[in-house]
């Protein structure tokens, strides 16, 4: 019986875990809100500006989401003992990709990036690469 | 007989939403109810509804359209849902639906 701490997670993202975790897939759509962001300044047709709002709220969403896929179903608690500040990295991340949905501002969409990196850094050094991606022939090689 | 569960994932939405916290009862499946299973293919527990029961196999299913579903056998069902408490109440109700398997978790 689990009735005293924390309840247990069940799964109801993925029906079938496909093995496939990249942080690159979150990068694309935060960079995608970077560039957004940056047409939308530039921009004095309202509704482009609108449009521009509304697809990088839906980025945004898609970011967080990339993100909890790859907390939830890739790293393993071995991955937490080893780099401790996952759990940080992860809990800012996602709230930085709320920020950056409800703000135009890019330097958020910046910081959002530079949270990524750190993420796929420490994907990268747990095998991440290898171990969850299908490489192309040349580069399982080199 | 009582035990707790937490949604990680969209796919039951709008019934269940990312971070509900549910109590699970560890009683039979039910067509159309929403159980907790050990994921036969991990070490890990899914949340889906029960979309056939057909003896001891029983058929999971999400709500959202887009995912599939998948078999497992009786003795993987941990419990049914009976109740969410995270949050006790949500302010837009889910939609009415129709059919056996996609009513709405009560709250």
């Amino acid at each position: 019986m689990r009735m005293f701490g924390r309840p247990r997670t069940a799964y109801a993202h993925c029906d079938l875990p496909c093995g496939v975790y990249d942080p690159a897939q979150a990068r694309i759509e935060a960079e995608s809100c970077y560039k957004i962001i940056e047409k939308y300044h530039a921009s004095k047709d309202e509704v482009f500006r609108q449009r521009a709002v509304i697809i990088k709220e839906k980025r945004a969403g898609m970011v967080k989401d990339h993100l909890d896929t790859l907390w939830h179903d890739y790293f393993k608690p071995e991955h937490l003992e080893k780099f401790p500040e996952l759990h940080d990295l992860f809990w800012k991340a996602a709230k930085q990709s709320s920020k950056v949905k409800e703000s135009l501002d890019q330097a958020e969409a910046a910081k959002l990036l530079d949270m990524i990196d750190k993420i796929d850094d420490i994907w990268r050094k747990s095998g991440g690469l290898e171990k969850s991606r299908v490489l192309k022939p040349e580069k399982k090689a080199a | 007989m009582l035990t707790r569960a937490r949604v990680a994932g969209h796919s039951m939405e709008p019934a269940l939403h990312h971070g509900d916290e549910l109590l699970v009862l560890r009683i039979p499946p039910r067509l159309g109810s929403v159980v907790v299973a050990q994921d036969p293919r991990g070490d890990h527990w899914v949340i889906k509804r029960v979309a056939e029961i057909h003896g001891r196999t029983i058929r999971l299913a999400s709500d959202r359209d887009d995912h599939e579903s998948f078999e497992v056998d009786r003795s993987a069902i941990v419990g049914r849902a009976i109740l969410r408490y995270r949050p006790l109440l949500r302010r837009s109700a889910p939609p009415a639906r129709t059919g056996p398997t996609s009513r709405p978790i009560r709250p």
